[in-house]
C-alpha cells in the first residue's frame, strides 16, 4: 500500500484513539480538580449490575493480545502501537460506558483515579526507568562454555534479576551467554533454563524484580517484604541450577573433542560497558524503597509530594541517557518499541480490569469458600500467569485473597491481606511465568534473540512439553509441599 | 516423456542434491528445468503467541527470518543457475510469493516431474518444525514427485514398495510408464508376509516390471512397512524407493501417510512418490 494511503487508512483510528484518550484524561483532570460530588467514595462491595457485560472489555483486551498477533489478517495490523492503543482505548471506552450505565457518571472519576493515577502511572514509570537504564548496560565476551561457566552465568542472572528486573537481567546476559555457547552443539537447554531462572524465578526478591510484585508494592505491600521469599527463591534456584549442571555436564560429554577445542580457542574476556547505569539502577531501587507519598521519608518528617517517586526515577532515566553512549544502545539493539507497547496495552488493561475486580470484591467470600488454601492460590495464580500477563493476574488474586481474613495478616492500602496467601500469589505469578513463552515478556525476547543467533528454539508447545512441564512442575510441587501446605 | 522438470529451491541441505538430480534428468531427457522459490510470509513470519512487551522482539524476529530466507533464496538460485549453466541445460527461475503449497501446485501443473528435498519445503533454514507440508502437497495432488536426500548419489537401482493396492500399483506404473530412468535392477518388496496372496502379487508385479525391461528380484517382508521399508532398501542396496504416498480420504491418508512420512523424514536415499 502506498505510504499516503496507509497513513490515510490509519486516520480514523488515530482520531478515535486520541478522542478517547483525551476524554479519559479530561475526566480524570476534572475529578482530580475536585469538581465531583463525592459519591464515588468507599462503599460496601456489591455485585455490579450486569457484571457479565462489564467484564467483557477485560476479556476482549486479553483476547486481542492473545489472538490478534496469530491471525494472518491481523498480524501486521497489530504490530503498530497505535493500533494496540486503539484496542486499549476501545476497551476502556466500553468499560466507562458500562459504568456510566450501571453506576452513574460519578463512579468514573474514582475509577480512573485508581486505575490510571495510582496503578498505571507508577507502574509504567518504574518499568520505563528500568527498561531504559538497563538498556544502557552492555556485557560482551565469549568464555569457555563449560557446565561450570554456564551454571555460574545462570546463578548470577538469578541473583541480579531481583535488582535490575527480569527483563534487564535477561537482556544483559543473554548475548554473552549465547556467544559463549556459540561453539556448543547442545545449547537449547541452556537458553530454556536461562528463561526459567533469569527471566522469571530470579525476580522474586524485590518489587522491582517482576512487575506483579511492584503492583503489590503499589497496593501497600512493604518494599522489603518480598525479601522474605528467599527460602522459596533459593530452593527453586538451587534445584534448577543442580539439574542444569548435571544436564549440561551430560550433554557436554556428548560433544566432540574438536568442538571443545574450538570453543577453548575462541575466547574473549567479559567486558562491561555502561557500568555507570548500575548506579542509576541503585538509585531506582532506593527511590522505590524509600520515597512514598503516603508516608514521611525515613528519618525525616517530610512527606514526599505525589509522584515525587516517579519524578526522581525519571531524573535517573535522564542521567542514564546523558551518560550512556549511543554505541551501547546500538549494541543492545535498544528501542522504545517494547515499553511503548506495554504502556499502550496496560493503559487499557488497568481500566478494563476494574469491573472484574469489583466482581471479585463482591463475590470473593463465595469463591474463597472453596478456594482458600495457599496452594490453591499458588497453582491458580500460576496457571493463569503461564498464559496471561502475570501483572493483572496478581492483582486479581490479591483482591480475591482480601476476602479471606484468616491467619497472619499484612496491613496494606485499604485493608489487609493474609500473609500465606500473598506468598502463594507472589510465587505463583513470578515462578509460573516461566511455563510458556508468553508467561512473561522477557521469555519471548530471549527466545527471539536466541533464534536470531541461530539457536533452534523449541516451538510454543515443544517448550512446554519438552522442558517446562517436565522440569518445572516437579519443582513447583516441591515448593508446594515444603512451603504452602 | 519428460520435457519439463520443476525443482524446488528450498535453501535446505537437500537443495544441492535436488539441483543435481534435476540437472541429470534434464540432460538425460533433453528437458527444460525450472527452479522455483517460494516466499511464504504468513508461514515464515509466524512466530507464535506473543506476550505483552514481546511484539518488538517478534517483529525483529520476523524481519530476520525474511532476511535469512531471502539470502537462502539468492544462494539457491546461484547454485541452480551455475549447475544448469555448467551442464548446458535450458533453465528458468520462478520467484513466487504466497502460500508455499498453493504456489508449488500452481507451477506443478505445467511440469512433468517435480524434484524436492526430502525434509522441508521452502523453509530456507528459518523454520525447523517442518510439519506436514511435503505430505500436504502430495495429498493435494502433486505427482509424480522425486524427493531427494542431502547426499547426491546416482540412481542405478530401485526398490518398489508394493502391497497390491491401487495406490502402490499407480506408483509402480508411473515409475515404468514415465520412463524417467533407464532400465535398472529393481527389487519389488511386498509387505504382506509369506502367503499365497503375497507370492501372487510379487510375481505379477515382477512380470509387469520385467515387461518394461527392469531386471527384477522379489522380496517378501514380514515386518510392518514403517519399520522395515528403509532397512530393506539398504539391505538390497537400492538407490531409489518407489512408493505410493497418500490418499485424500481421511482414513487412507492417515494410514498411508505414516509410512510415507516416516520414509520422508528418515530416508537417506531418494524417494519416487506417486498416488
Amino acid at each position: 500500500m502506498h505510504q499516503d494511503q496507509y497513513q490515510k487508512s490509519k486516520l480514523p483510528i488515530i482520531i478515535f484513539t486520541t478522542v478517547i484518550a483525551l476524554g479519559i484524561a479530561g475526566w480524570l483532570g476534572w475529578f482530580l480538580a475536585g469538581h465531583h460530588d463525592g459519591h464515588g467514595g468507599h462503599h460496601e462491595p456489591h455485585m455490579p449490575h450486569l457484571w457479565y457485560v462489564g467484564i467483557l472489555p477485560f476479556i476482549a483486551i486479553l483476547g486481542a493480545i492473545a489472538v490478534l498477533p496469530l491471525l494472518n489478517y491481523t498480524r501486521h495490523w497489530w504490530e503498530l502501537n497505535i493500533n494496540r492503543f486503539f484496542i486499549a482505548m476501545l476497551c476502556s471506552a466500553a468499560t466507562i460506558a458500562y459504568m456510566i450505565f450501571t453506576s452513574g457518571s460519578e463512579s468514573i472519576g474514582p475509577m480512573l483515579d485508581h486505575s490510571i493515577m495510582k496503578d498505571f502511572i507508577p507502574f509504567i514509570v518504574l518499568l520505563f526507568s528500568l527498561y531504559v537504564i538497563s538498556g544502557g548496560i552492555y556485557l560482551s565476551g565469549d568464555l569457555a562454555a563449560s557446565p561450570k561457566i554456564n551454571t555460574s552465568f545462570l546463578a548470577i542472572g538469578a541473583g541480579i534479576a531481583s535488582f535490575i528486573g527480569t527483563t534487564g537481567a535477561s537482556m544483559l546476559l543473554i548475548r554473552p551467554l549465547l556467544k559463549t555457547n556459540s561453539q556448543r552443539k547442545y545449547k537449547v537447554h541452556t537458553i530454556v533454563v536461562f528463561i526459567f531462572l533469569v527471566s522469571n524465578i530470579g525476580g522474586t526478591l524485590l518489587p522491582i524484580g517482576d512487575p506483579p510484585l511492584f503492583l503489590g508494592y503499589l497496593r501497600g505491600v512493604p518494599f522489603m517484604w518480598t525479601l522474605g521469599l528467599w527460602p522459596m527463591w533459593a530452593t527453586a534456584c538451587c534445584i534448577l541450577l543442580f539439574v542444569y549442571f548435571v544436564w549440561d555436564s551430560l550433554l557436554y560429554k556428548k560433544e566432540s573433542a574438536k568442538d571443545h577445542r574450538q570453543d577453548e580457542s575462541q575466547q574473549e574476556p567479559l567486558r562491561l560497558q555502561g557500568g555507570i547505569n548500575f548506579v542509576w539502577i541503585a538509585g531506582i531501587v532506593a527511590t522505590a524503597a524509600l520515597v512514598d507519598s503516603a508516608k514521611p521519608l525515613i528519618g525525616t518528617e517530610w512527606t514526599p509530594f505525589p509522584y515525587c517517586r516517579e519524578l526522581i526515577m525519571l531524573v535517573f532515566v535522564v542521567l542514564s541517557l546523558q551518560t550512556t553512549s549511543k554505541a551501547i544502545h546500538k549494541a543492545n539493539n535498544f528501542t522504545y518499541a517494547a515499553i511503548l507497547e506495554v504502556a499502550a496495552l496496560f493503559s487499557g488493561i488497568f481500566i478494563a480490569m476494574q469491573v472484574p475486580l469489583a466482581v471479585l470484591e463482591a463475590s470473593g467470600k463465595a469463591i474463597t469458600a472453596t478456594m482458600n488454601q495457599p496452594w490453591h492460590f499458588f497453582w491458580s495464580t500460576g496457571t493463569l500467569s503461564s498464559f496471561l500477563d502475570n501483572a493483572p493476574t496478581y492483582v486479581v488474586f490479591f483482591k480475591l485473597s482480601q476476602s479471606l481474613p484468616e491467619g497472619e495478616m499484612l496491613a496494606v492500602n485499604n485493608g489487609s491481606v493474609p500473609v500465606l496467601l500473598l506468598i502463594a500469589i507472589s510465587l505463583g505469578s513470578v515462578f509460573m511465568g516461566a511455563m510458556t513463552y508468553i508467561g512473561n515478556g522477557p521469555n519471548f525476547m530471549v527466545k527471539a534473540i536466541a533464534e536470531q543467533e541461530g539457536v533452534e528454539m523449541p516451538s510454543f508447545f515443544g517448550y512446554m512439553f519438552k522442558y517446562s512441564i517436565p522440569v518445572l512442575i516437579p519443582i513447583f510441587v516441591l515448593i508446594t509441599i515444603f512451603f504452602l501446605l | 516423456m519428460i520435457k519439463r522438470i520443476l525443482v524446488a529451491l528450498s535453501g535446505t541441505p537437500c537443495t544441492q542434491s535436488a539441483i543435481a538430480h534435476g540437472v541429470e534428468l534434464a540432460k538425460q531427457h533433453n528437458a527444460e528445468l525450472t527452479g522455483v522459490t517460494v516466499i511464504d510470509p504468513n508461514r515464515l513470519q509466524d512466530v507464535g503467541p506473543i506476550p505483552i512487551g514481546g511484539a518488538a522482539a517478534a517483529h525483529e524476529l520476523a524481519e530476520h527470518r525474511m532476511q535469512l530466507a531471502s539470502e537462502h533464496i539468492e544462494e539457491s538460485i546461484g547454485q541452480f543457475e551455475k549447475a544448469c549453466g555448467d551442464a548446458g541445460v535450458t533453465s528458468r527461475i520462478l520467484k513466487e510469493t504466497g502460500d508455499s503449497a498453493e504456489r508449488l501446485l500452481a507451477d506443478w501443473r505445467y511440469h512433468d516431474l517435480t524434484v524436492i528435498g526430502l525434509r522441508g519445503l521452502f523453509e530456507y533454514g528459518v523454520l525447523h518444525d517442518h510439519g506436514h507440508l511435503v505430505l500436504d502437497v502430495i495429498g493435494a495432488g502433486l505427482r509424480p514427485l522425486l524427493a531427494v536426500s542431502e547426499a547426491y548419489r546416482p540412481i542405478q537401482s530401485a526398490m518398489v514398495a508394493y502391497d497390491g493396492s491401487p495406490l502402490a500399483a499407480r506408483a509402480m506404473k508411473a515409475f515404468c510408464m514415465l520412463d524417467i530412468w533407464n532400465p535398472m535392477p529393481v527389487t519389488v518388496a511386498c509387505f504382506k508376509g509369506h502367503n499365497e496372496e503375497a507370492d501372487t502379487l510379487l510375481s505379477d508385479a515382477a512380470a509387469y516390471l520385467e515387461s518394461h525391461a527392469f531386471a527384477t528380484t522379489k522380496k517378501i517382508i514380514e515386518e510392518k512397512p514403517r519399520t522395515a521399508i528403509l532397512e530393506t532398501m539398504d539391505e538390497r542396496e537400492a538407490d531409489l524407493l518407489v512408493m505410493g504416498a497418500a490418499k485424500r480420504t481421511r482414513l487412507g491418508r492417515k494410514l498411508l501417510g505414516d509410512t510415507a512420512r516416516f520414509a520422508l523424514e528418515n530416508s537417506t536415499k531418494p524417494i519416487f512418490l506417486h498416488h
